[in-house]
């Protein structure tokens, strides 16, 4: 036992873990080869078919989907839930990733790359690419001997990273007792900063930025006095820097265009050889004068004091060149509250309005961060912060404050996520790798996000939709009347770049005469593009398409409006979607074909256990009737695509190694061999039978070391300059910002992004930015390239940047986007659909609790009764054991019979229990405010409806002090479960309250955001 | 020896890894009773609820449900477990009104859906009897070898008193919320290690 060391891992099964038995032998698990005859969504129109049947059915759709409309018309979905380890190819979301390659995909002539994920998409598009921020994270011999302060912004980490969760516990423990504390901040005070924190800031959700501005502007007011002097009557460690932001920060103060010298700093105001051009911050344009709103004082505040503000001086005396510049199109009578704030003062008080938290509290909050005394603070940011509506734009505020306090280039002083320990490096683990010499590349073509498929089937099938009565309904910021092929809801995230590409000989997709546009094929009029779109979608072990995904009514809307696609395997022109996975859950349903997947302890695979050592598991239960491993799958699916191509097993063999039908036992066991007789090896001189009946080489934790606090080069020497007279340009740099340097790459985090013209990029300053306009340049350009056709009718390329009343949906600063905003544009307000009493509204975010791996496992009792209630029932009255998701049955029929199931849950109906199962009907819980719930008349235990123009959910009251006013939680993974009379919820699934609408700038998934009314109670 | 269980309030994350592992190990089927229990109180001048308690049975030195069963259903042994010969309870559930902790439980059909032929009824008592089968091979209660947060111990009372010294033995005036049904006193071979740590909300204005 090695508890005493933050560095622990103990690697101890979680509760769900600890549940699989009833996973395993659970009733509703899939079993055969699953084909929808009647529509999609039926239970009852499943009927059983051979797997020989299924595949060859699969692969003729395939093969004739893509022979008309191109590979980018194949796309593997998102799948977190997938069973086959990074180790068998792909990434972490298994053999057939959808994000950078997958071997069989590519092996069946290629498919649509997505990028980012559902967990990390603000983060990952954001990065640190347009800030440059460059803070360190920490790991727990960090935490534990050097961080003073820990702020958790709105952090879960102890529930969602097991692994690292007692390392964390420990850690902190450990900082504790040097007198360190722990701040929380967030609308649920969930068990992580229960167990840790020793403040919590009751924040309401969505308002990171609001508070983030609040703490700015005190530290201004704190710093210049209403004539712009700065202030000598506040202790210096409470003021901002500010010869420091003038040498290292870009955006913050106005500015004037200038060129900087690439190796000197030195500024020039002529064009000159070696050096960069930098754009102005154009007057009224900077942070600070959005923070200040009317208030003048920077506008008389000199430029002066050191080397950058001097040379800006001679163009431009003072920091601002006016107050708030920034304006509506529509003036006062605009709809956005984000622009009836341009000139509003972001002072605390105003903050203290919007976030929750006291005015003091956020002074407080400012002080801490700027004070270099409580520093190294180590800061937490957690998935629900980015994953919102403005998500990227609270990492870049977040980003913002931490340049401005100086959290950066000092020990402990950074950004991260959970701060696991770490072990020793591996020994004697063995080493199986596979080789698959013959894969072909992909063919190029545009990557979207991962959260645009939707539109993308949408771009391919608008006409579709609309003859059949698809009426985008759940959508209410979008129109029946712009529903067609070709067309796209909300421009666009990469899914008009959805045409069938003209490639060379090489694969690569050849360019126009301009050199601007790629080459697509047309009709045969020669005028018209194929629209690809995506037709063909495979979804191995996932639950995107109908439940993790927002909107999960639009897609069911969607999804029955397409023509079924496998009545007839030959037609190119239906639309498939294929699920492999372990339960009839919401997407299986609404697919055409569902084949039966073991589940990780049915099938072989080699894994990772977080901070642990590789490990090889073989199969420790028999998956029921003809379910198979995901390998298996692969490969026999390969051989069906194989035969259609006349390459018989060719595909199956270079899958699986080149040798046919290898299985991963023989390469473990291949690989044993060799370390067997390897003297250096933890496996010299074992037997096959002493691996196998303990397969797990365990590594020890790394000892703990306390660290010394030490500061990075470019702090280090600009420490030394600001203790200089700064008379002379400092040398030391940010490096050159990644959104700018990658802009020519399709690498990660850049999806995919391809320019008709780069000319106009705006340049980095070699300073942190805190205005960026590259992420607005960026934005309006995406994709431009694969726009060839629009430019060719006279039609916009890239994105338009351009909200309900023509100005900018992305400004070049963390703005605080009033989340009314959101709301008003994606519920149809702005549009004129409907209207809103926002005061009677409660904003919802859906955290993950434990008892879900998102999705999965939300049918297993063991779990459920944890987090599910009976009707009037206390906590863990939930028992609908072999009754909720029992829906196996609809596999047994025989020919000529159906099933006469038409839900997962059986046992209610129309809202209620059905008579007899009052003590077992359970529904979701959702987290209430104790003080909220007496003013509503609501009782712990009582069910109710909550719901917005998107949909409406069932759920059981949670009456609990835990959560901020105004705020109801109701956390993410349940099944999307639709009453077949009234269409609401009883499954309690959180995307059925999201809106489609995507995130700001990266075109994510705000699934963060919703306002619900209570409808019923 | 007198087995006892070691608990620190400040390290509990209320993950249910011992909740769960209990009912998995000791196969208690998905349903109401269970064994240990997770459960979060408001308490000690916190302002919200945020002191979690983990807690089975816990096999005390003067059982009161061992007093209170006129079956001998109820044995302590020598090392100190608690557990319950379930073919002797007849179901009067005296045991029930008698623990201060509610620990024994009563299982309904559906969670125990088989009558095993040796009960004399359909849903004898049921607790924790500290992983006996897993002790007696020395090792530790699964809830104990399960926790994530490394707050569950195990061991010999005494030894554990020396090993924890911050820890006291569970008891009414500290943990006022652990006693479910009265505060008699029975001796709970329970020690805490006692979260005072409470927290401020905003900046405690």
């Amino acid at each position: 036992m090695d508890s005493d060391n933050p560095n622990c891992s103990s690697s101890r099964a979680c509760a769900r873990c600890r549940s699989y038995k009833f996973r395993l032998y659970h009733p509703g698990r899939l079993k055969y080869p699953l084909k929808q005859t009647k529509k999609r969504g039926d239970l009852s129109g499943f009927v059983r078919i051979s797997w020989e049947q299924a595949l060859d059915e699969i692969a003729r759709k395939h093969k004739a989907i893509t022979d008309k409309y191109g590979p980018e018309a194949f796309h593997s979905i998102y799948a977190c839930g997938a069973y086959s380890s990074s180790w068998q190819g792909g990434g972490y979301t298994g053999i057939w990733t959808g994000m950078g390659g997958s071997a069989p995909a590519q092996l069946m002539g290629g498919y649509l790359l997505y990028t980012d994920d559902y967990s990390f998409h603000q983060k990952s598009f954001f990065g640190t690419y347009y800030t440059g921020y460059n803070g360190s994270s920490a790991d727990a011999n960090t935490v534990a001997s050097a961080v003073k302060n820990v702020v958790l912004w709105g952090s879960n980490a102890l529930s969602t990273v097991n692994s690292s969760a007692y390392s964390e516990i420990r850690s902190v423990e450990m900082m504790k007792q040097r007198g360190g504390k722990v701040w929380f901040i967030g609308p649920e005070f969930v068990d992580t900063g229960v167990t840790l924190a020793d403040t919590w800031y009751q924040m309401k959700p969505y308002t990171d930025v609001a508070l983030i501005l609040g703490m700015l502007h005190h530290m201004i007011t704190n710093t210049f006095d209403v004539d712009g002097n700065i202030r000598n009557d506040v202790d210096k460690k409470l003021q901002l820097d500010v010869n420091y932001i003038d040498t290292m920060v870009y955006g913050f103060f106005d500015s004037p265009e200038y060129y900087i010298n690439d190796t000197t700093r030195e500024i020039s105001f002529t064009e000159a050889s070696g050096y960069t051009k930098v754009n102005a911050v154009p007057a009224g344009r900077s942070l600070s004068a959005y923070i200040m709103g009317k208030d003048d004082r920077l506008t008389k505040a000199a430029y002066n004091g050191n080397y950058v503000a001097n040379q800006f001086a001679t163009k431009q005396p003072k920091r601002n060149g006016s107050v708030c510049s920034y304006t509506a199109a529509a003036g006062d009578a605009t709809k956005y509250q984000t622009k009836k704030d341009f000139l509003i003062p972001k002072t605390p008080y105003w903050a203290s309005q919007i976030t929750g938290i006291p005015e003091q509290a956020i002074k407080d909050l400012a002080e801490l961060y700027f004070n270099p005394d409580n520093h190294p603070i180590y800061s937490e940011w957690c998935g629900a912060q980015q994953k919102q509506a403005n998500g990227v734009i609270n990492m870049f505020a977040l980003q913002t404050l931490l340049i401005l306090s100086k959290s950066w280039g000092m020990t402990g002083d950074g950004l991260g996520r959970a701060f696991g320990g770490s072990r020793s490096s591996a020994k004697g683990t063995l080493s199986v790798r596979i080789s698959r010499p013959d894969i072909p590349e992909n063919p190029e073509s545009p990557t979207i996000s991962c959260t645009q498929w939707h539109n993308a089937i949408k771009f391919a099938f608008g006409d579709q939709l609309k003859e059949n009565g698809y009426s985008a309904k759940y959508i209410p910021d979008w129109n029946a009347e712009e529903v067609g092929t070709g067309k796209v809801y909300f421009d666009d995230g990469g899914a008009k770049a959805l045409y069938k590409w003209k490639r060379g000989a090489d694969g690569k997709v050849l360019m126009d005469s301009t050199g601007k546009y790629y080459q697509y094929e047309t009709e045969a009029d020669g005028i018209t593009p194929i629209y690809s779109g995506i037709r063909f979608l495979l979804n191995t072990g996932g639950n995107i398409p109908m439940n993790q995904h927002m909107d999960p009514n639009d897609a069911r809307e969607m999804f029955e409006a397409l023509y079924l696609g496998s009545t007839e395997p030959d037609n190119p022109d239906t639309f498939c979607m294929v699920s492999f996975d372990n339960f009839l859950s919401p997407s299986p349903r609404w697919s055409d074909y569902v084949l039966p997947a073991a589940t990780t302890w049915e099938q072989e695979d080699i894994i990772n256990i977080s901070l642990g050592n590789s490990l090889y598991i073989p199969v420790v239960s028999n998956a029921p009737g003809q379910a198979k491993s995901q390998w298996n799958f692969t490969n026999d699916l390969l051989k069906a695509v194989g035969k259609l191509k006349g390459v018989g097993t060719e595909l199956a063999t270079k899958f699986t190694g080149g040798i046919p039908n290898q299985q991963i036992e023989d390469l473990v066991k291949e690989a044993f061999g060799k370390a067997s007789v390897n003297s250096s090896s933890l496996y010299y001189g074992k037997k096959w039978e002493d691996f196998i009946n303990n397969p797990y080489a365990p590594r020890t934790a790394k000892e703990y070391t306390p660290v010394a606090i030490t500061k990075t080069a470019l702090r280090d020497s600009l420490d030394t300059y600001l203790g200089g007279d700064m008379s002379t340009a400092f040398t030391g740099k940010i490096n050159t910002l990644a959104a700018t340097s990658n802009i020519n790459n399709d690498g990660y985090g850049d999806f995919g992004l391809q320019w008709d013209d780069i000319t106009t990029a705006p340049q980095p300053s070699a300073r942190f930015h805190v205005y960026s306009d590259m992420l607005v340049w960026r934005y309006e350009k995406r994709y431009s390239a694969w726009h060839g056709y629009l430019a060719s009718q006279g039609l916009p390329t890239g994105q338009a940047n351009k909200d309900f009343e023509g100005d900018p949906l992305v400004y070049p600063i963390p703005l605080y986007y009033a989340y009314e905003d959101y709301f008003n544009e994606a519920y149809g307000v702005m549009n004129d659909k409907h209207t809103l009493d926002m005061s009677k509204g409660y904003l919802l975010t859906t955290t993950h609790d434990r008892y879900r791996a998102h999705s999965s496992q939300s049918e297993n009792p063991y779990l459920r009764e944890l987090t599910h209630r009976i009707k009037g029932g206390g906590l863990y009255s939930g028992n609908d054991w072999n009754e909720y998701g029992n829906i196996g049955a609809a596999q047994e029929v025989k020919t000529g019979e159906t099933a006469n199931l038409t839900r997962l849950n059986q046992t209610v109906a129309n809202g209620q229990p059905i008579a007899g199962k009052e003590n077992v009907a359970s529904w979701s819980e959702v987290w209430m405010n104790d003080l909220d719930a007496a003013d509503e008349g609501i009782a712990d235990g009582q069910l109710i409806t909550i719901g917005n123009p998107i949909g409406d959910v069932r759920v059981i009251a949670r009456v609990t002090d835990r959560v901020v006013r105004g705020f109801i939680g109701l956390h993410q993974g349940c099944w999307y479960d639709p009453d077949p009379v009234d269409g609401i919820d009883d499954g309690g699934c959180a995307n059925t309250l999201m809106a489609q609408r995507p995130s700001r700038v990266d075109h994510g998934n705000g699934q963060q955001s919703a306002m619900v009314w209570i409808k019923n109670k | 020896m007198r087995y006892a269980f070691y608990f620190d309030q400040t390290r509990c994350m209320s993950c249910n890894s011992c909740s769960v592992s209990c009912k998995d190990w000791n196969q208690v089927n998905p349903g109401p009773v269970r064994w240990r229990k997770v459960a979060t109180y408001k308490a000690d001048g916190g302002p919200i609820a945020m002191f979690n308690l983990a807690m089975s049975c816990n096999h005390c030195e003067e059982p009161a449900c061992l007093a209170a069963c006129s079956q001998n259903a109820i044995i302590k042994k020598d090392n100190g477990i608690v557990y319950v010969d379930r073919s002797k309870c007849i179901g009067l559930q005296l045991c029930i009104t008698a623990c201060p902790f509610a620990a024994p439980h009563i299982a309904d059909d559906k969670q125990e859906p088989e009558q095993k032929s040796s009960w004399t009824i359909a849903h004898p008592m049921q607790k924790c009897d500290m992983c006996m089968s897993r002790v007696e091979k020395g090792e530790k209660p699964v809830c104990v070898a399960s926790c994530v947060g490394h707050a569950l111990d195990f061991g010999d009372f005494e030894t554990l008193k020396s090993k924890y010294p911050d820890a006291v033995q569970l008891n009414s005036s500290d943990f006022p919320y652990a006693y479910a049904n009265n505060t008699n006193e029975t001796g709970p071979s329970m020690l805490i290690k006692k979260r005072t740590r409470t927290v401020t909300l905003n900046n405690g204005n």
